[in-house]
This record gives C-alpha cells, sequence and structure tokens, in this order.
C-alpha cells in the first residue's frame, strides 16, 4: 500500500515537472528540432521560390563543394574564429578583472561597460559604419592626423575582414563580461588572503588563482564566442556597403547562405550550407568538450 | 449572473453573425505592396477606389521589401496570396510559372488604351505578346551637374548632344582648375550599382547584358568589355574617384555635399536633389553619348493579378484604377513616383522647385527596360559581384567579363 502511494506520489512529481517544462520544451521541439530536420530534408531538395520540390539526394551538397564561393566564406569564416575569439577571450577577462577591483565609481563603469551588449546591433553597425567611412570617418581623420594615410576599411578586400572583426569583438566583449564577473565574485577571497600570506604579488595571484578558477566562466565564454563567431551575419550585412569592393572577401559562412536562400532564391542549396555550418560548429565544439578536460579547473 | 452572461453571449454571437452578414455583401479585393513611404498615397487612392465602387472593399497588405518575395512566393504555394501587388523586374519568373493572370483578355475587353503609356514601360510587362501588369511608374537615368563648381573653374556646362569625350575633357579641364585651386571637388562621381552606372554604358558602348530573347548573355561583346575599361579610365585619370571612396560613400552623397561636379544619377533621387541647399544651381541633361548611344535604362514596377484571385472583375477594376488617370495624378502629385502614364506625367513636373523635369520624360523616351529574364533573382547578383571587382581592379575587364558570361549563360541555360 505504502510503495503504491509513493509510486503515485513520484507519478505526480514527474507530471508536474514535465509540465511545467512543456512550454520551453514544445516551442524548441516546434521551432528548432522540427525546423532543423525540414531543413536537412530541404537540403536533399531543389526547393526554390514556388512549385513542389524534387527531391535531388546530394545534388545540392556536390554543388557547393565544387563552388569557390563556398571554400571562400568558408576560409573566412575560419580567420573571423581565428582573430575574433582570442581578442573576446583575453579583452573579456581583462575588463572583467578590472572591474571586479572595488574602486569608486565601479557601478558607472560596469553600466558603461555592458551598454554595447544592451544596443541595437542595427545601431552599432550603423555607427560603425560612419566610424570606419574612407572618405568622412573619424578614425580615418584620427589616422591623417597622425600622418597616416587614409584606409579603406570597408572596401578594401585586404583590410575588410579585420575591420568586420574590430566590431565583432567591440559588441560582444561586454556580453562575456557579464559571465566572467559573476564568475570572479564566485571565487572565494580565502585564496587570495592566503596567497597574500605567502607572499604572492598581484601578478601571480592572477595567474595562479584568478585564471585557474575562472577557467569554467572563461570555457563557456569560449564555447558561445566560437559559436558566435561561425555565425557571424549581422555585422557583416549592415556595415559593408552594398556593391562593396569588400564584399568577397568579408563573405562568411552565413552571409554565403544568407544570399543562396534569400537573395537568389535557391532555398535548397542555401539549406545545404546551412548544414554545412551546423557541421563545422559540431565538430569545433565536441573538440572543445574534449579538450576542455585539460585545461578547465572545476572547483568542487 | 449566470443568466446575464448567457444572454450577453447570445447578443455578442448575433452581432457577430451580423457583421459578417454585412462583410459577405462586400467583395473584398487583397492588394500587396513593399514601400511604406508610399502606404499612405495608397491609402487614399484606395479609399476613392471604394468611394466609386462601392461593392468592393479593398484590404492594402504591406509587407517590407526584405519579406516580400519571400511572402509572396510562400503564400502562392498556399493560395493564401494578395489579389493584386506590386511586380518589378522579377515579373518573367512569375509568368513562367503560371501564377499572374494574363491581362490580355481584360484590356481587350474594355479597350483600355496602351498606347497612353510610355512604350519601353508597357512593353516591359509584355511576354510572347501576353500582358501581365500593367504600369505604375517608371525611374529615368541622367546626369545631374552643379553649375557653381563648372563656373568657379571657367569650364563650359554639359550640353544636350554631348558625347563621353566631351565629358572626359570638360571633366579633365575640372581636374586642372580644382588641382590649382586646392578645393578637392571630384570632377565626375557616380553610384556604382547597375542601374545608375553600367547597365547603361554597356548598351551606349555597343554591347548587351541579355538578348532580345533572354537566351543569351552579352558579356562577350566587345562593346560590353569596353564599356567598363571606359569606367576605370576616368578613376585611373583622376577625373572619378575610385572605387574606394565611391564604396563607402554614396555618390549622391558626395554630390550633395558639394564636393562633385557631374553625377550619374536615377530620378529616384531627384527629389532629394531638389531639396539640396544649392539645388537652383543643378542642372540636369541626357547622358553622353558613348561609341553607340546614349540610351539609359529604364526601371519601374507595375501591378499584377493573381491568377487565383477569388473576384478576378473585381481585381481588374482595382488594377485599372490604380493604373489609370486619377490615381497617376494623385501619385505624382504626391510626388512619389513618376507617371508612365503620358497624360499625367504634367502632374509631376511641377514638384520641382528648381530641376528641369522635362529631362526625365526625353530620356525615358529613348530608354530600354532594365534586363531581365525568369532567374534574373540568380545571375544579377554574379553580373554585381563580378562587376565590383571589376571596377576595384581585382579582375581585369576582359576576365571578369568573361567570368559572368560564363555562370550568366549557364543559368540562362538552365531556364528552358
Amino acid at each position: 500500500m505504502k510503495s503504491r502511494a509513493r509510486n503515485q506520489l513520484r507519478r505526480g512529481e514527474i507530471l508536474a515537472g514535465y509540465s511545467m517544462i512543456a512550454p520551453l520544451y514544445i516551442g524548441l521541439i516546434v521551432f528548432y528540432l522540427f525546423a532543423f530536420g525540414q531543413n536537412i530534408y530541404d537540403s536533399l531538395t531543389n526547393k526554390s521560390s514556388f512549385g513542389v520540390p524534387d527531391f535531388v539526394g546530394l545534388a545540392n551538397y556536390i554543388k557547393m563543394f565544387k563552388a569557390p564561393y563556398f571554400y571562400q566564406a568558408l576560409q573566412n569564416t575560419l580567420m573571423y574564429v581565428v582573430i575574433c575569439v582570442p581578442l573576446v577571450v583575453v579583452f573579456s577577462v581583462l575588463v572583467a578583472v578590472l572591474l571586479n577591483v572595488g574602486v569608486r565609481g565601479t557601478g558607472a563603469y560596469r553600466t558603461l561597460s555592458f551598454l554595447p551588449a544592451v544596443t541595437l546591433p542595427a545601431a552599432i553597425a550603423l555607427m560603425w559604419k560612419w566610424l570606419l567611412n574612407y572618405e568622412f570617418g573619424l578614425i580615418n581623420a584620427l589616422l591623417n592626423a597622425f600622418g597616416i594615410s587614409s584606409i579603406a576599411w570597408l572596401s578594401d578586400p585586404q583590410v575588410v575582414l579585420f575591420a568586420v572583426s574590430m566590431v565583432f569583438v567591440w559588441s560582444s566583449v561586454s556580453y562575456q563580461v557579464i559571465v566572467l564577473l559573476a564568475g570572479l565574485q564566485g571565487i572565494s577571497s580565502n585564496y587570495y588572503e592566503a596567497a597574500r600570506i605567502d607572499g604572492a604579488g598581484r601578478v601571480q595571484q592572477f595567474f595562479s588563482i584568478t585564471l585557474p578558477l575562472l577557467s569554467p566562466s572563461i570555457f563557456f565564454v569560449m564555447v558561445t564566442s566560437i559559436i558566435n563567431v561561425f555565425q557571424i551575419f549581422d555585422i557583416i550585412y549592415l556595415i559593408i556597403p552594398q556593391y562593396s569592393s569588400g564584399t568577397a572577401a568579408s563573405r562568411s559562412l552565413a552571409t554565403f547562405f544568407f544570399e543562396e536562400a534569400f537573395i537568389k532564391f535557391q532555398k535548397g542549396y542555401g539549406a545545404a550550407i546551412a548544414v554545412a555550418l551546423f557541421v563545422v560548429i559540431m565538430v569545433v565544439t565536441l573538440a572543445q568538450m574534449w579538450f576542455q578536460k585539460k585545461w578547465v579547473h572545476y572547483d568542487e | 449572473m449566470k443568466r446575464i452572461v448567457a444572454f450577453l453571449m447570445v447578443a455578442v454571437m448575433l452581432l457577430a453573425f451580423g457583421t459578417t452578414a454585412l462583410a459577405e455583401a462586400k467583395t473584398m479585393v487583397t492588394f500587396a505592396l513593399w514601400d511604406e513611404n508610399q502606404k499612405p498615397m495608397f491609402d487614399e487612392i484606395v479609399a476613392k477606389f471604394q468611394e466609386e465602387n462601392p461593392g468592393i472593399e479593398v484590404e492594402i497588405q504591406l509587407t517590407p521589401w526584405s519579406q516580400y518575395w519571400t511572402k509572396l512566393d510562400a503564400a502562392m504555394g498556399a493560395e493564401t496570396a494578395a489579389d493584386v501587388f506590386w511586380m518589378n523586374t522579377y515579373l518573367p519568373k512569375y509568368a513562367a510559372a503560371k501564377v499572374l493572370e494574363p491581362l490580355n483578355s481584360y484590356i481587350e475587353q474594355d479597350q483600355l488604351d496602351m498606347d497612353a503609356y510610355v512604350a519601353v514601360v508597357r512593353d516591359a510587362y509584355v511576354i510572347d505578346g501576353q500582358s501581365y501588369a500593367l504600369p505604375k511608374g517608371m525611374d529615368t537615368v541622367q546626369v545631374f551637374f552643379n553649375k557653381a563648381i563648372f563656373e568657379k573653374h571657367g569650364v563650359d556646362l554639359p550640353h544636350e548632344g554631348w558625347t563621353w569625350d566631351d565629358m572626359v575633357k570638360l571633366a579633365t579641364q575640372l581636374k586642372e582648375g580644382i588641382d590649382k585651386a586646392a578645393s578637392g571637388e571630384y570632377p565626375i562621381v557616380m553610384e556604382l550599382d547597375p542601374q545608375p552606372s553600367y547597365f547603361n554604358f554597356i548598351p551606349q558602348d555597343g554591347g548587351f547584358i541579355i538578348n532580345e530573347d533572354r537566351t543569351k548573355a552579352g558579356f562577350d561583346q566587345e562593346g560590353t568589355v569596353n564599356s567598363y575599361k571606359k569606367v576605370l579610365a576616368l578613376m585611373a585619370d583622376g577625373i572619378m574617384p575610385d572605387f574606394k571612396v565611391l564604396s563607402d560613400t554614396k555618390g549622391t552623397d558626395l554630390f550633395l555635399s558639394q564636393k562633385a561636379a557631374i553625377l550619374f544619377m536615377g530620378s529616384w533621387k531627384a527629389m532629394l536633389l531638389d531639396d539640396a541647399s544649392f539645388a537652383e544651381h543643378i542642372g540636369l541633361v541626357p547622358m553622353p553619348k558613348m561609341d553607340n548611344s546614349n540610351v539609359s535604362v529604364l526601371g519601374g514596377l507595375g501591378f499584377a493579378m493573381n491568377a487565383k484571385a477569388k473576384d478576378k472583375e473585381a481585381a481588374w477594376k482595382l488594377i485599372k484604377y490604380l493604373a489609370g488617370e486619377e490615381s497617376n495624378k494623385m501619385q505624382a502629385e504626391g510626388k512619389i513616383d513618376m507617371p508612365a502614364l503620358i497624360s499625367a506625367q504634367q502632374y509631376y513636373a511641377p514638384n520641382f522647385k528648381h530641376l528641369d523635369a522635362s529631362v526625365f520624360f526625353k530620356v525615358a523616351e529613348t530608354g530600354y527596360f532594365f534586363p531581365t529574364s525568369q532567374k534574373v533573382a540568380e545571375w544579377l547578383p554574379v553580373v554585381m559581384d563580378v562587376s565590383t571587382q571589376i571596377l576595384s581592379g581585382a579582375v581585369s575587364p576582359e576576365a571578369g567579363c568573361q567570368m559572368i558570361q560564363e555562370q550568366m549563360q549557364a543559368i540562362l541555360d538552365s531556364e528552358q
């Protein structure tokens, strides 16, 4: 009798639990899982504007692997990752550590540094578009004042990738700083006290205590940054002027996908590009999950 | 309490039935467009139409440009697309998919005079002798120049009938003056997207973008390659800023900040230019003649009908009204579009305080319509992408045109 009542109680708890996560999960299933499956199916069809798409097998993937634009976009995307991720991690750790020092006005600094995260990406991009303008931009004016000639930040194929990366780093550091600040505040002050008694300097404290104990947060920052950079789209779309000579050199996989699916209306092909992007991100993320055992310390 | 609730429910239901019954007496026609700036004007036009046609109720559906085509395509599949909608250069694709209602029989039935429209625009919506849309308005491309800069440096003004070489000569004189005065203006600026620049130069120099049957790409033509070379020569000679400048800052913005003497630009920027502080110094002239001609691209859109429109007679009535005298007059006076209906053009010119709008209509007479085909959405991005590489010096005009030719021809071959 008793166990039956317990079973019933247990069943009730399970039901209550599921019903609580249901709203989220229904959304996930409908808008993510179902859409994901649909996307994989679409990538095997010649879906375009209208009409019933035909099943074309791997034709879209074959076309993609033969397209020079795909490799260029892939290469650009990897360059974005190589440039942006280390910069985001280093800058966000530095800013977070600085903000964690209790000086007068910390609150104001924290608010200021968080501003880019709450500003619309479109506003950020428009602002940078003018700062980086060849003819009238403030940045070139500054360079000219130091006797350096103007740089075509948004048009010179050799520079444009760095310009986009710079804006990306600027706009994404602030969110990661919040994550790291929370991590820093979770580090017990006992460690620092002990270190000070043992005679460790500020720098040694940073490398021997802060960094190792912050590593779970840094790991999180790395994983999310890498995924964000792989999906880089809005900044490119908004700051690179239409018909710019920097278009090809700044094109990421996500931009390539957008152009094929929504400008040329080749939705099946676009779906294949999206699947390729997914596979790349998955492989890199799995690799990180595996490597984290080597450097991330979880404070038990 | 319960009884009151029940009573209210019944009352509400009765009301609901009543209104649907009323609504059913009217025919509903849906009308899709993408420009929110033009919507208030179309609200007025539609209100007037409804006054004259009390049996028809029109619902305007505004979808921003960025989603317009995606939504239209999806709605076509689900058979929920609007009955009447704006259509542009993508028309051949929709006509080929048989989702547009052919309009010839309606035009004949009402004996609509199609010669009342600018011929190029009218013919742009005809495929194999069948009309698929009535013209809304048009855009032309011509040259704007800042007289004050010419006069400051003592250079003759451009005049109608000028040639490309004349322009180079004037611009070179301007450059000498500008260099001497160190005043920093550019003699010539352009916006290097197809419509205001190379899509005009290609036919002007004897080449073509696509042939009349829409089966062959023309980027293997000598004239096509030469037209790119002529634009590059302007940059090399320093009479036009190089691509870095033109790609970052719109030519129109340079002209508006009085940093440029000659601007190649479409009529769609004319209102903006007419509002400039120095607008009384802005002159207008048709494009200079290259080797072949000075024809320029005409753009524009039309009103098309969904082949699955619920009430086709009502939809046709709306289209006829939208493309008719009253609607064109309202759009012209409201400064939102330059009429392709010749009799309504008189309402457009007075909008300008300084610019001479007659140049637009003159240019339209010899214009040719923006090139298109069923898969224009696929080849146009290729043309733009590679043209950008040519004009920025990343590839030579010969190599670039060959790249375009191969890719564009392959797309055209896949149309049939």
